[in-house]
């Protein structure tokens, strides 16, 4: 793939408007360059999994931490305009949008977070070739070894002072 | 031989919760088939695994299994709405 190919695609997933008769194209995007040209538009990094061949990456344009006058299990962490870039033998194989991606520890289960995630889409390819499907508000509440197990580089209650929210 | 939900991706289990709680509602027809789309790997078969998950909703997980037990291009598809 030229470079030329790779920053086309690279605004593509920053703006999240794809064209369906490029997909072919994807097939040889390079997960490595695109995230490097995407980071200084995304520049918090929630996600980092390498798995044998399979390297996936959670990147944000923005993210917040609340804190609660009520104490760190009312807390929470948004992370706005997230992109989850995956690639397997070094080309990508999923790219996926969400609005927003808000986390908290679980009111439910115990060792666990509560994810609610915005609407987006995740564009992928499995074994019969280039899918799209629809990403809808969900909120789920996830075991914190299946997050780490995941990837998922954000300490639950890790707020910082200078992002707080004092009306939180 | 490899786990395939070892090989799911975030967006897996924000939509559709912890696989634990998935229940496997059996395989779809043709799952087993040799792969032959052009993508497949060599001495591949392609398997396709039907479960409800943490909310009920069927989906489907889609994977090539080597001949050497490992798994790739793990990925969650929607089930198609039956007439």
């Amino acid at each position: 793939m030229s470079t030329a190919q790779a920053i086309s695609w690279v605004d593509k997933i920053k703006t999240g408007a794809v064209d369906l008769s490029d997909l072919e194209s994807l097939d040889n995007v390079a997960l490595e360059e695109v995230v490097e040209q995407l980071r200084p538009a995304f520049p918090v990094c929630f996600l980092d999994r390498r798995l044998r061949d399979k390297r996936e990456i959670g990147l944000a344009q923005k993210w917040r931490s609340y804190a609660s006058k009520q104490g760190p299990a009312q807390s929470s962490q948004v992370f706005r305009n997230c992109r989850l870039l995956t690639c397997e033998t070094g080309n990508l194989t999923t790219v996926t949008t969400m609005t927003f991606l808000r986390v908290r520890p679980s009111s439910q289960k115990p060792e666990s977070l509560e994810l609610d995630s915005g609407a987006g889409y995740s564009l992928y390819r499995d074994p019969d070739g280039w899918k799209i499907k629809l990403m809808e508000e969900r909120t789920v509440h996830l075991p914190v070894p299946l997050l780490k197990k995941h990837g998922w580089l954000i300490e639950p209650l890790s707020l910082h002072e200078s992002m707080i929210d004092s009306k939180g | 031989m490899d786990d395939p939900f070892d090989f799911l991706e975030f967006d897996a289990i924000v939509q559709h919760g912890d696989p634990k709680n998935w229940k496997h509602k059996g395989a779809k027809s043709g799952s087993g088939a040799i792969a032959r789309s052009p993508n497949a790997p060599s001495g591949t078969v392609k398997i396709y695994e039907i479960y409800a998950d943490e909310f009920g909703k069927e989906i489907e997980l889609h994977y090539f299994r080597h001949s050497d037990g490992r798994v790739s291009q793990v990925k969650v598809t929607p089930r198609r709405m039956q007439p």
